[in-house]
């Protein structure tokens, strides 16, 4: 029962604290993030397992967050609206070379992060190549470039 | 099939601006709500440390501390100090006895006793007269451990006193 518990609340509290955290925080990692992320999971495991080191507690544990992760997908594919509450969804930053400044503030994404990832994707110069900018749902900026590129 | 209608800007693309907006205004509040955990954490609302997490009360001439706040798993330590020259006898209650488990208690009671009302323990302690200075005894320690999370009340008597006292556990 024990292990039920912890594991159901220890996948509820990061799920809760990673989706209010910002889409932005885990996606699109520094060094810095990804060392955060592995303190996160050593804090975790800490509070899964207690002091409990047997193989049944941890089949049991393992079980637990793979079905519940398999009924968090199965609630989602039902209700799209669960969906968009739990993953979040696409944002567009630029719309026709039109900046949402209002959008790119409140997803704390720079002008420098949508540049670079034109660069990156697109291999784009300037900001007026880009005919749109979109956050996606898992934090990633797709870029769509103005210019018509036909071979 | 889902549907995904073509925006007038041309994106074939589901995005739902007034729900963002709303998220974006929980976001925050949430971030405000990690804040003030923060600030509680620091405080002892959570345990481990902190001043909200301790508690001093006297009784019969003794003075305790008992934790407040503990965790789930997490050993915290209750001292006692018994008034100088008096006979050092403690009572504990059944619901501590089954709530917390006891780790080890710092000196070992000379003498232990069980009885319906619970554990009553006794300690050696010098004559009075050779701690002129002191009004106290030095503490007895005891270490409790949290069997289970929520509210815990129990009692503690020291000379024929009782106090009620109560603990939260934290998951």
């Amino acid at each position: 029962m024990e292990s039920f518990i912890r594991g159901a609340g220890i996948y509820i509290v990061l799920l809760i604290i990673l989706r209010l955290s910002g889409r932005r925080a885990l996606s699109e990692m520094t060094a810095f993030d990804f060392v955060l992320l592995l303190i996160v999971a050593e804090t975790t495991q800490q509070a899964l397992l207690g002091e409990d080191f047997s193989l049944t507690n941890s089949a049991v544990l393992i079980i637990t967050l793979v079905t519940l992760d398999i009924g968090m997908s199965l609630l989602k594919d039902a209700a799209p609206g669960m969906q968009r509450l739990l993953d979040g969804g696409p944002t567009v930053l630029i719309s026709n070379g039109q900046l949402d400044h209002r959008a790119m503030r409140r997803a704390r994404v720079s002008l420098g992060e949508v540049l670079e990832a034109a660069r990156e994707a697109q291999g784009l110069e300037r900001l007026e190549q880009i005919r749109f900018a979109i956050l996606e749902a898992r934090g990633t900026i797709s870029i769509i470039p103005a210019e018509e590129q036909k071979g | 099939m889902e549907q995904i209608d073509i925006r007038e800007d041309g994106l074939q693309l589901d995005e739902d601006r007034r729900f963002q907006e709303v998220f974006w205004t929980i976001e925050r509040a949430a971030w405000i709500v990690f804040a003030l955990i923060i600030a509680l954490a620091l405080a002892g609302f959570t345990g481990a440390g902190g001043p909200l997490a301790k508690g001093e009360t006297q009784l019969a001439g003794a003075e305790i501390s008992y934790p407040r706040i503990l965790r789930w798993d997490t050993a915290e330590t209750m001292t006692i100090r018994f008034p100088a020259g008096h006979p050092a006898e403690l009572r504990l209650s059944p619901a501590l006895l089954s709530a917390f488990e006891l780790q080890n208690i710092v000196p070992a009671p000379s003498e232990s006793r069980l009885a319906p009302d619970g554990l009553h323990l006794s300690f050696d302690t010098e004559p009075g007269d050779t701690a002129e200075t002191a009004t106290h005894t030095a503490p007895v320690t005891l270490a409790l451990r949290p069997e289970s999370a929520g509210a815990v009340r129990y009692e503690l008597a020291i000379g024929g006193q009782a106090q009620t006292l109560t603990a939260f556990v934290m998951p």
